[in-house]
This record gives structure tokens, C-alpha cells and sequence, in this order.
């Protein structure tokens, strides 16, 4: 039983960083109703350019980070403004695959600058591991679970209470009304991108402290999949609880593969089976609205 | 619709016609004798390219009757050919014959790609989509465990198909079989586009409320459209497997799915022809990028390793120009050309 | 940008005026199948550079039997529909007497082909299976197979071993064809030897981190571990396992630990043994003169140092086989099958190949990580025992 516990938390622990992630993706969501499959790239871009500042020119990393978090926004406008925008109207399928398209680009782009070995951060935070509950917890993991909850929670008041949030909230529910009420909803789609670019880039900071950068860093993208169909699309709150979800996912249903079914390697699909399930019974997701169809 | 200057039907049969004019059908049996007489004059490598094409075109078309005509976003059509290749390889190993293992494969591949169509009852659009990417992720864990059937992580070897004792062990030869089965899984494909079961996916892609309201079963609807297309993905995937003579489960991952859709992108969604040119095009980019990188590494060593690396970023910066300046595809931008060599000089 | 846009331009033109030429006949044209951008390609790229630049250096010296090297290389990014067409390229219209390969995907889907067209392969992909000719008669490689470099450790451990009770194992390996290949000749063989096998875990490749896996298999207390992955997974094993006070031995094989792994793990990564068919750039071997000539006295990586031997040891084939006259496919293939105790310039154990057993030999070199450094500790070599042929 303690080591069910130990894999609830060791999950808890994954599971910040897959929220981190999918946040930025549902901010898209909400805002623009774009399913971004380049999320993971934008993770990757972001810890390679605070890599290039830290490492290569040698800034301190705090400035190195507020310049990338200042990259992060530039990228985000350029994306939308480049790419997004001339897709306004066309189906689903067209945004899916130029995001696809994006992914692939944004790779070869890093590969171009930073060659394809694996880089490695400098040590931001302390690397002595803290106990918790009788597991060793590195502090890196407590910073993302840390940030998380602080971005859920700056991004949960946006949404509600700020008159910017309230609009890209109307932006999301329906584009001509919201125009014609005078949001001016290119500006929203942009900001979106560069909320969720930013928030991106935070994730890969973190993210390569853990295990240090390469290019196959997108990867993460296509895992934070079921963290936020499970959470449903356009909910924050479903993002963060669904990455948390995954992720404990993942360990139980690993453990208890390994010792009821002796299947090994069962990580990596026990998230997806249980999204197809209940996709089945909830098929918005935990927290999603019901899109309503009127004919 | 785009009508034809100076052809015009008296018959709804006459308008289904896949020919409607002579030109076209006497234009159409030109090309298919040049490409049959092709072998004669290309190199084992482009003959190999062709090969490929063909089989491309299999699933390029298949995707096409499911994503551009019905509407179902799948991203899981690599797994789905895997499941053709592996059930091929495997009715190969018990000694049934090409003849009998081709429409098993596609049978298999069809109640398989039935059973992950299910979601389709109650999931639409993105939903869809990562329904079929979780199916694409299962179908690769199964095909690394399931050792007894598809031999795991080791893959598995495939001899060259044999009918009534001819082998087809040579490109040439592979590629008058694949050139065959392509067309007839064009021919396939065309003729449901314009039958009933067609004019029903179309419907159920447009306006699926108001289809519903006329009478078209839907979920029976969307179910066939799996089984169809993944039918077709299934002999692809069979002919894949013949054709490389070994088959490891890597080979079917989500970038195999991306590809396809990528075809049907770039070749024009919701249409035949479409899907062919998509799949012309994405097998011929890498090799053309090759060709470039290489010559260029003559002269200007430094591009050479660059370009070389690039091929995914040329492969998705192609497939965002092509979303932002022709959203229909070369198909649709075929359609101009024609119209515009018919209509000379007038401008419509 | 502009530049590189009227260079581009100006390269398309003469790459199309070009392209009707045909190069001098006095060539040796090899092909090389590189991932330069694809998931492997954080290795594929320094193995690659160090083909090219073992041809480089022979072609500064002489060439191959007076004869100049071609290399035609292309990127197939670990796609194996790509890895297909370029080799047809390669067989139709480039002409190649031999194949530079790399990894699984495009050693395994060319097996049969390279076997039928007869182009001896030498690739970078160590599975067993390849070493027997009855399966991939045209398969080389210059390193010990996998399976034998787990069994190589599993000697050195045991020979060392001076407790009274059995030693204890446990193997931990990517749920992937790479990682599940030398599993079961590596536990039959510990079987054999008198360790205990306790433990059998899966760890992804990309995994971020490996708490569950390690928590299970502390309870059971091995004295050695096995990582069959590549470096990123075998860091975080490594870490995870610092972190929860797991004391054990780790031993990975070439992928598992280089350069990288230092890096990435930092003191964890101390302590554990690591199984190369090449030696560290930097040891005084005859041949690191060479290559830190080549390389400017850049520190490379192990895999640099594989790729500039394995293309020495086919320039060996094709010296051998053009001095009997013949420079075709199947001649550099019985060439090749000559060998005996070839030393590549010391950078890697002497090769031998058989035309019954394309083993190159059946030594290991044994380093250990110490103070973020790979230290060599011992050569350990079994016997070529005929019923480990393909395992």
C-alpha cells in the first residue's frame, strides 16, 4: 500500500509538469479555439533560447529568463500573425495540420542553431532532494508543481475579473459578436499565443533542469494530450487536474500492470486507454463545456 | 460545382459518368499506358520511387474517403496500415497465398479500423482526432507485445508474393502489382464517391444535423467509412510489407499518420484526385531535397550538411504554405489550370 | 538572408547544369546512411563525422588502392521508407560497392536487400542476429554485439565477485526493439555464471523519470543493474536512483553511457560501468594521433571514434579486394570474411570476421565513470563460442 502511495506521489510530482504544459495549451484553446500541436515545440524553443542566453551568453539566468519570456511574446505574435491569421474560417483539420507543420519547423529551426547534441542547464535550484511522505523529491518537481498552481491561479483571475480576460472568454464563444461589440480579436489571438508562448517557455526552463534539452524535447507535446482532453479543452482548472490526473495515471496503472498483468511498458499507453474511455462516457472531457449544436 | 464549358448531361447516369467526356477517357488510357511502359526507360531507383508512390497512393486515397469526403479527422491511419502489413506478414507465414493474404490483410484492417471508429458515435472534430491518436499509440503497443503474432520488437520477415507461381521478387515486377492494386483502389474509391453510400458521407461531412433529419443512419454511416478506408489502408499496408520484405513496429508511428494527412492536405481534401497528387508529391519531396542537398554539397560544402538536416522543416514550412496560399490543394489548383487552357481566351 | 537566397538560387542553377556530368571513373563510391535530424540524431551525427572523416584522411593519404573514396551520404532521419528509396538511389544510380549503415530501421528493412544485391553493410546497429551470415550474409559491424557486451560484463562482475552468496541482477531496458534484443542470451548467460536475476524493468527511452520502476526494484536489493537505453533515460535512472539512496552498480553498453551522461548526470553517474568497443578520445592508441590531427585536438565522442574505425576496417575489405582485382559487392564481401586480428589503428579490439560468423570479435573494453570521467579498468574478451552465434 505505501508503494501505491509512493506512485501516487511520485505521479503528483510528473504530473506539475504535463499541467504546465497543457495550461499553455488551453489558454490557446479558450481564446482562439485552435488545437496547438506545436505546444511541445514551443517548450522546446523556450528552453533553448534561455540556454542560448544563460549558457552561451553567459547572462545572469534571471535576466536570461525575463529576455525569454520577452522572446517568447515576440514568437507568440509572430506565429499568429504569420500562420494563424490567414486560417481564420478554415476547417478544423487545416489548423490541426499547420500547427503539425509549425512543430516540424520550429525542430528543424533549433537543429539549424543549436546542432542536435544534448545540452545541459547550470543548476538553477538546489539539487538536494527533499523528502516528502517518505519519498526523496527533487526540488525542481516542487517548483513546477509550485508554478503550476501560482499560473492556474494568476490565469484563473484573469479569465474572471479582467476585462481582457472577459474578452478573449467572449472571443472564444463567438468571434462576430465579440467584433461587433469592438474587441478587436486579431489583438486577442494574438495575445493568446503569447500568453500561452510564455507560459510555454516557463515549462521548458523547468523541464530542462530536469533532464537537460535536446530537440526531441516536442515529444511532451503528444503526452499532454490526454492531460487536456481528460480536463476538457477550454477549462483551466481541467487542464491543471488533468495533468496532475495523467501523470498519478501513469505510475499506478505501470505498477499495477507490472504486477497483476507482469506487462511491461504499460506507462506510456495506460494514459491514452483511459482518455478513449471516457471520452466514451464524458465526451467533453471532466470540466468542458457542452458545446451546444444549433441547427 | 465545377461544370464543364460546353458539357452538358441528359442523363443523371450520364453525370455520374467517371468519364463524362471522351477526351478525358482517351487522355486517361494514354497516361496509364505511358506509366506501364514507364519501367523501359527509368533506373531500378525510379522505378523503386514508383513503387512507393503506388502504395502512397493506396492509403492517401483511403485516408481521403474518410477524412475529406466523411469528415472523420484520423490520425491513426500509420497504425492502421501497420495492421494490414502485420496481418499480410502473418497469413504469409501460415503459407496462405498473395491472392488470399491481400483481401485478409484489408479485412482484418477493416473490422480493426471498425472496432476504433466506435469513439465516432459520440466524438466529433478534435475529439475525433485524439480518439484516433490514442488508437494509433495502442495498435504500436500492441504491435511491440504481441510477440506470438507479430514478433515483436525483431519485426518480421515477409518473402516476396508469388501468383500461380510467378514471384514478384524485382522492382519492376513489384511495381506492375502495386500500380495495379493503386488503381484499383482509385477505381474503388471514385465509384463509391458517386454512389449512394458517397452522396451519404458527403452529407454526413457538410451537415450532419440536417443528414441525420434526411434519413442517413449516421453512426452506420461513419462505421463503414472506417471500414472502407481502413480496408484500402489495410492492402496498402500488405503491399508495404511484400515490398520491404521486413517489417519492425517502428515503421508505423504517428509521423507515418502525419504524412498521410499531410497527402490529403496538400493534395486537395474531398476529392480522388487529390489524393493521388498528395501522394506523388510527399513521396517525391524527401527525394528531391536529396538531390538538392547533394549536388549543392558539390559546390557549397557548407549548404550541404544543412539542407541535408532540414528535410522535416522544408516537409512542414511546404505544408504551412500550402494551408495559407492553397487551402484546397493541388487538386483545386489543377482544376484552374485546366480551366483556364479550356476557357483561353475568355477569363470564364 | 538575401545572400543565402542568391546562393541558393545560383546553386539550383549549376546543380542542374551539373547534374548531366559524371565524375572521374577513378572512385570508390560508399554510401552512408546517416540521422542527422531525426530522434537518434544526438549520436548519429558525431558517428557520421567520424566516417567522413576516416574517408577524408584516406583519401589525404592515397586512397584505397591508389583509388579516391566518394561518399554519398544522406540524411534519413530513422525513417525507413527514406533509408529504402536512397539506398535504391544508391544501387541504381550512384553505383556503390559498399554501405555505410545505421541504425535498426534502416539495417533491419535492408537486410534482405543489401543480401540480394550483394553490398556488403556495415552498420552501427550491434544485434545480434546480424552476426549470422545464415540471416544477413552482406551484415558487418566493428562492435561487439549487444548481447555479448552484456555477457562481457556479466563475466567481469563475476570474476570479481568475492562474496559467498550469488550476486544479484536486475535489467532495466526501453520497451523497444533496441532495448529488448539482448535480454534473453544476457539473463540466460547470468543464469549460467550463478547470478540470481531479481529484477525486470521497462523505462522508456524519452521517460522524464523513473521513480516507480526504481522504487520496485530497491525492495529487492540487486547488486548490479543493467540500463539497456540510451543516455537521456539512463541519466534519469541514475538520478532517481541517487535521490532515493539506492546504492547499486549501474553497467550500461555504448548508447547508455558517453559523454553525454556526464553531463546530464553529474556525480550520479559516478560508479557506474560502462561496456565500449572503442577506446576514449584522448587515449594513446596509434590511431588517436590520427584523429586528433583530423579533429584539431576537439574531444570527440566514443561513437566519432566507432564510425572513423568502422570505416577503416571496410577500407581494409576493399585494400584487400582490389589487390585480388575485383572491387565488386561480393569480392569486398569474401575480402571482408578474411580478416583476422585487423587492428583498426588501436582504436578499437581486433576484427576478425568468418565467412560463418560475422562477429568482429568478442572483446569489450570495461570503463568506469570516475570524477565525471570514463577510465578504462579492464579488457575483457570471451570465448567465440559457436552456440552464441545470432543471440
Amino acid at each position: 500500500m505505501e508503494y501505491y502511495l509512493q506512485l501516487l506521489l511520485s505521479g503528483l510530482v510528473v504530473g506539475s509538469i504535463y499541467s504546465l504544459v497543457a495550461l499553455g495549451f488551453v489558454i490557446i484553446y479558450k481564446a482562439t479555439k485552435v488545437v496547438n500541436f506545436a505546444q511541445g515545440e514551443l517548450v522546446m524553443v523556450g528552453a533553448y533560447v534561455c540556454f542560448a542566453l544563460t549558457v552561451q551568453a553567459r547572462l545572469p539566468f534571471l535576466l536570461a529568463f525575463g529576455m525569454t519570456l520577452i522572446f517568447s511574446f515576440v514568437l507568440g505574435i509572430l506565429i499568429e500573425r504569420l500562420i494563424l491569421r490567414p486560417m481564420i474560417g478554415e476547417p478544423i483539420i487545416s489548423v490541426i495540420m499547420v500547427t503539425i507543420g509549425l512543430s516540424s519547423v520550429l525542430k528543424s529551426l533549433v537543429q539549424l542553431f543549436w546542432g542536435t547534441q544534448i545540452q545541459v542547464f547550470p543548476p538553477v535550484l538546489p539539487q538536494d532532494p527533499v523528502m516528502i511522505a517518505g519519498l526523496p523529491v527533487a526540488p525542481v518537481y516542487l517548483a513546477a508543481f509550485g508554478l503550476s498552481v501560482i499560473l492556474f491561479l494568476i490565469f484563473t483571475a484573469f479569465f474572471k475579473y479582467s476585462r481582457l480576460g472577459i474578452s478573449m472568454r467572449a472571443t472564444a464563444f463567438d468571434q462576430q459578436a465579440a467584433a461587433s461589440m469592438g474587441i478587436g480579436i486579431t489583438n486577442i489571438f494574438a495575445l493568446s499565443w503569447c500568453i500561452a508562448a510564455m507560459v510555454s517557455s516557463i515549462g521548458g526552463v523547468i523541464l530542462g533542469n530536469i533532464n537537460g534539452i535536446n530537440a526531441q524535447l516536442g515529444h511532451l507535446g503528444l503526452k499532454v494530450f490526454p492531460a487536456v482532453i481528460l480536463g476538457g479543452l477550454d477549462s483551466l482548472f481541467g487542464a491543471a487536474l488533468g495533468g496532475l490526473i495523467v501523470g498519478v495515471l501513469e505510475n499506478v496503472c505501470d505498477g499495477a500492470a507490472k504486477e497483476f498483468l507482469n506487462l511491461g511498458g504499460f506507462k506510456d499507453v495506460a494514459a491514452f486507454i483511459l482518455l478513449v474511455v471516457i471520452l466514451m462516457i464524458k465526451p467533453y472531457g471532466l470540466f468542458g463545456a457542452r458545446e451546444i449544436e444549433r441547427v | 460545382m465545377y461544370g464543364q464549358c460546353g458539357l452538358f448531361f441528359r442523363t443523371y447516369a450520364g453525370e455520374a459518368r467517371i468519364f463524362p467526356s471522351r477526351f478525358l477517357l482517351v487522355s486517361m488510357a494514354l497516361f496509364f499506358s505511358a506509366l506501364c511502359l514507364s519501367p523501359l526507360f527509368f533506373n531500378t531507383y525510379l522505378v523503386s520511387i514508383l513503387c512507393l508512390i503506388n502504395i502512397a497512393v493506396i492509403g492517401a486515397v483511403s485516408l481521403n474517403l474518410l477524412t475529406g469526403f466523411c469528415g472523420q479527422i484520423s490520425l491513426g491511419h500509420g497504425a492502421f496500415i501497420g495492421v494490414g502489413a502485420y496481418a499480410a506478414a502473418y497469413f504469409a507465414s501460415l503459407g496462405l497465398p498473395f491472392l488470399a493474404v491481400l483481401p485478409a490483410a484489408g479485412l482484418v484492417t477493416a473490422v480493426v479500423g471498425m472496432f476504433f471508429g466506435l469513439p465516432s458515435l459520440r466524438l466529433k472534430g478534435i475529439y475525433l482526432a485524439i480518439a484516433t491518436l490514442a488508437a494509433q499509440l495502442i495498435l504500436e503497443y500492441v504491435f511491440l507485445h504481441w510477440d506470438a503474432v507479430t514478433g515483436g520488437s525483431s519485426g518480421m520477415a515477409v518473402d516476396p508474393p508469388q501468383v500461380f507461381g510467378f514471384a514478384f521478387d524485382s522492382d519492376v515486377k513489384m511495381f506492375y502489382l502495386t500500380l495495379a492494386v493503386a488503381a484499383t483502389s482509385v477505381l474503388i474509391v471514385r465509384n463509391i464517391v458517386r454512389t449512394r453510400l458517397g452522396r451519404a458521407f458527403v452529407a454526413i461531412r457538410d451537415h450532419h444535423l440536417s443528414a441525420e433529419i434526411v434519413g442517413v443512419d449516421l453512426f452506420a454511416y461513419k462505421l463503414r467509412a472506417f471500414g472502407v478506408s481502413s480496408f484500402l489502408a489495410g492492402a496498402g499496408g500488405a503491399l508495404w510489407a511484400y515490398y520491404t520484405m521486413y517489417i519492425t513496429p517502428e515503421q508505423f508511428g504517428i509521423g507515418l499518420s502525419v504524412s498521410y494527412l499531410a497527402m490529403i492536405i496538400i493534395g486537395g481534401m474531398g476529392s480522388v484526385l487529390g489524393g493521388v497528387f498528395g501522394a506523388v508529391f510527399i513521396t517525391i519531396l524527401p527525394e528531391f531535397l536529396n538531390f538538392v542537398a547533394q549536388h549543392a554539397g558539390a559546390l557549397f560544402t557548407d549548404i550541404s550538411g544543412a539542407l541535408l538536416a532540414m528535410k522535416e522543416g522544408v516537409f512542414g514550412l511546404v505544408l504551412v504554405l500550402f494551408l495559407i496560399f492553397e487551402p484546397e490543394g493541388l487538386a483545386h489548383r489543377w482544376r484552374l489550370v485546366k480551366a483556364y487552357w479550356k476557357l483561353y481566351p475568355f477569363a470564364h | 538572408m538575401k545572400r543565402m537566397a542568391k546562393h541558393m538560387v545560383w546553386a539550383l542553377v549549376c546543380v542542374l547544369a551539373l547534374a548531366a556530368t559524371s565524375f572521374a571513373q577513378d572512385v570508390i563510391t560508399i554510401g552512408l546512411l546517416s540521422d542527422l535530424s531525426g530522434p537518434t540524431s544526438a549520436v548519429g551525427v558525431p558517428y557520421s563525422e567520424g566516417i567522413k572523416d576516416a574517408a577524408k584522411y584516406l583519401n589525404e593519404n592515397g586512397g584505397i588502392a591508389g583509388k579516391k573514396v566518394n561518399l554519398i551520404e544522406v540524411d534519413y532521419a530513422y525513417n525507413a521508407q527514406q533509408a529504402l528509396a536512397a539506398y535504391k538511389r544508391f544501387i541504381s544510380q550512384d553505383k556503390i560497392v559498399a554501405l555505410q549503415g545505421w541504425g535498426t530501421q534502416d539495417t533491419e528493412a535492408l537486410t534482405k536487400f543489401v543480401g540480394k544485391d550483394q553490398i556488403p553493410t556495415l552498420s552501427a546497429s550491434y544485434s545480434a542476429h546480424l552476426t549470422d551470415p545464415e540471416k544477413a550474409p552482406y551484415n558487418f559491424f566493428v562492435a561487439a554485439d549487444y548481447t555479448t557486451q552484456v555477457r562481457a560484463a556479466l563475466k567481469y562482475f563475476k570474476d570479481n565477485w568475492k562474496k559467498a552468496e550469488a550476486p544479484k541482477v536486475a535489467f532495466v531496458y526501453p520497451d523497444h526493439p533496441y532495448g529488448l534484443a539482448p535480454i534473453a542470451g544476457a539473463k540466460e548467460y547470468a543464469k549460467e555464471l550463478g547470478f540470481e536475476i531479481v529484477g525486470d524493468e521497462n523505462v522508456a527511452l524519452n521517460a522524464m523519470d523513473a521513480m516507480a520502476q526504481l522504487l520496485r526494484l530497491q525492495k529487492l536489493a540487486p547488486d548490479y543493474v543493467w540500463i539497456g537505453g540510451t543516455t537521456p533515460s539512463a541519466a534519469i535512472i541514475m538520478k532517481d536512483a541517487q535521490k532515493l539512496g539506492f546504492n547499486t552498480t549501474f553497467f550500461c553498453n555504448i548508447w547508455g553511457v558517453d559523454e553525454s551522461l556526464v553531463k546530464l548526470a553529474g556525480d550520479a553517474a559516478n560508479g557506474t560501468y560502462s561496456l565500449q568497443t572503442a577506446v576514449v578520445y584522448g587515449q594513446k592508441v596509434p590511431g588517436m594521433a590520427v584523429i586528433e590531427k583530423v579533429t584539431d585536438g576537439k574531444p570527440q565522442m566514443t561513437h566519432y571514434i566507432r564510425g572513423f574505425a568502422s570505416m577503416l576496417v571496410m577500407a581494409e575489405g576493399i585494400k584487400l579486394a582490389a589487390a585480388k582485382g575485383e572491387l565488386t559487392g561480393p569480392a569486398i564481401k569474401d575480402a571482408l570474411e578474411t580478416l583476422r586480428d585487423f587492428d583498426p589503428m588501436g582504436l578499437t579490439p581486433p576484427v576478425s570476421f568468418y565467412p560463418k560468423d560475422h562477429r568482429p570479435n568478442m572483446a569489450v573494453f570495461i570503463y568506469k565513470v570516475e570524477d565525471g570521467k570514463m577510465v578504462e579498468v579492464a579488457r575483457e574478451s570471451l570465448e567465440r563460442k559457436a552456440e552464441w552465434l545470432g543471440k
